[in-house]
């Protein structure tokens, strides 16, 4: 992972992990089947660690909405710090099956899919929405955002500043969940 | 397609005679679709000069009779996939008779490129590649006006639309549309959802709709 955060996702190859270990390839497989091997238990472990560092901040939260600000924050401003991570995080190219990462990404959606459908089930969000759709909604909006962020070619969507970016995208966020004021236009 | 030529010709009597002809067989296009298929089936890391020639059986200064680095061979794969894209979203949203139904199938469609090219979508939106500095247009502008010009046309059609920015409404739309590629190229979400890929794209279209 520390080559991964220096030099991004490509430079994760056996020749470049040997050099960097001072050791053989060879060394490598003795630890791993594969490449693909090692790449999903760093990825697994990436995993692990943004589902702790995101999810532990919004458990602290008083509310719902609460917590869904932070996560979001938190979810971007990993990106914002570890642009490599996160490059590796969305697009980590596996190819074969891994449940133990499959499980931890599952779990990460999950939590995001209850703290909404407990927002409803407490009146702080929508009571017709739907906690899967808007998990995703939320994840889409995170990835996306975070994406352009950390961008060399920004300026192809949007010319915000990156605060403004995110504050932005967080209210369009919570504007799918909160409940609409009464008169809201949308409404009538 | 216009790019950037180096040197053109070897100095005569370096080059065999067959040589020659294999060398003037190959011509720009053919160096960035290898390229391309090399970034499409290993990522942008394996695009290399050493690795374009040896699948195309040359020596790694030929790709330097076309290209004057890396650099520009990349910008012209980076602009190719958004010319790509481009051509696909107008030919969709044309098929469709543009409107509603065309921005709707258009936003399918976008989808559906980044799952079926995830190489190289992956790298048109994670690369500095700057075609500009080649000489280039920008498609990459080129293909983000015409979502915006989507998304402004869908709106001016919604009433009560005009109180927000068509501009905002166009970036989130496209984050919801590259959040969604993104996932969805990974596999994860239909792994979590047990939704599969064109039902999960109709349900977040239906979203993105419903919003603006």
């Amino acid at each position: 992972m520390t080559l991964c955060e220096r030099e991004g996702p490509e430079a994760l190859t056996a020749r470049r992990l040997a050099q960097e270990t001072r050791r053989s390839p060879m060394a490598l497989y003795r630890h791993f089947e594969s490449m693909d091997g090692l790449i999903a238990a760093a990825w697994g472990e990436l995993h692990r660690r943004v589902n702790h560092r995101v999810w532990s901040a919004a458990e602290q939260a008083e509310s719902p909405t609460e917590a869904f600000r932070i996560l979001f924050r938190e979810f971007v401003h990993f990106a914002l710090r570890h642009p490599h991570l996160f490059r590796f995080l969305i697009t980590a190219p596996l190819r074969g099956h891994h449940p133990d990462v499959d499980r931890e990404q599952a779990e990460g959606f999950r939590r995001l899919r209850d703290l909404i459908q407990r927002g409803v089930r407490l009146g702080a969000f929508r009571p017709d929405l739907d906690p899967r759709d808007e998990a995703f909604r939320a994840l889409f909006l995170m990835i996306g955002s975070a994406t352009l962020m950390i961008s060399p070619r920004r300026e192809l969507v949007a010319r915000c500043r990156t605060d403004v970016i995110l504050e932005a995208t967080l209210q369009e966020a919570l504007a799918g969940l909160l409940p609409r004021p009464v008169g809201d236009p949308v409404l009538s | 397609m216009s790019v950037h030529t180096g040197p053109h010709e070897a100095p005569a009597g370096v080059a065999t005679l067959n040589e020659h002809r294999r060398r003037s067989r190959h011509c720009a296009e053919d160096f960035v679709t290898h390229a391309t298929c090399i970034c499409e089936r290993e990522g942008v890391g394996a695009v290399t000069a050493r690795r374009i020639a040896k699948e195309m059986g040359l020596s790694a200064m030929a790709l330097y009779r076309h290209f004057s680095s890396m650099e520009n061979l990349l910008a012209v794969v980076w602009n190719e996939g958004f010319a790509q894209l481009l051509a696909v979203m107008n030919v969709t949203s044309e098929s469709q008779g543009g409107g509603l139904e065309g921005f709707r199938a258009t936003l399918r469609a976008y989808v559906r490129f980044g799952i079926e090219n995830p190489g190289l979508y992956q790298f048109m939106f994670t690369a500095g590649a700057r075609p500009e500095d080649f000489g280039l247009e920008n498609y990459g502008l080129d293909a983000m006006q015409r979502l915006r010009e989507m998304v402004a046309v869908v709106r001016r059609s919604e009433e009560g639309a005009a109180e927000r920015s068509s501009e905002m409404d166009a970036v989130f739309v496209w984050f919801l549309l590259h959040g969604l590629t993104t996932v969805a190229i990974s596999g994860q979400a239909q792994k979590v959802s047990g939704l599969d890929v064109d039902e999960l794209i109709d349900r977040t279209t239906q979203r993105i709709l419903d919003a603006i």
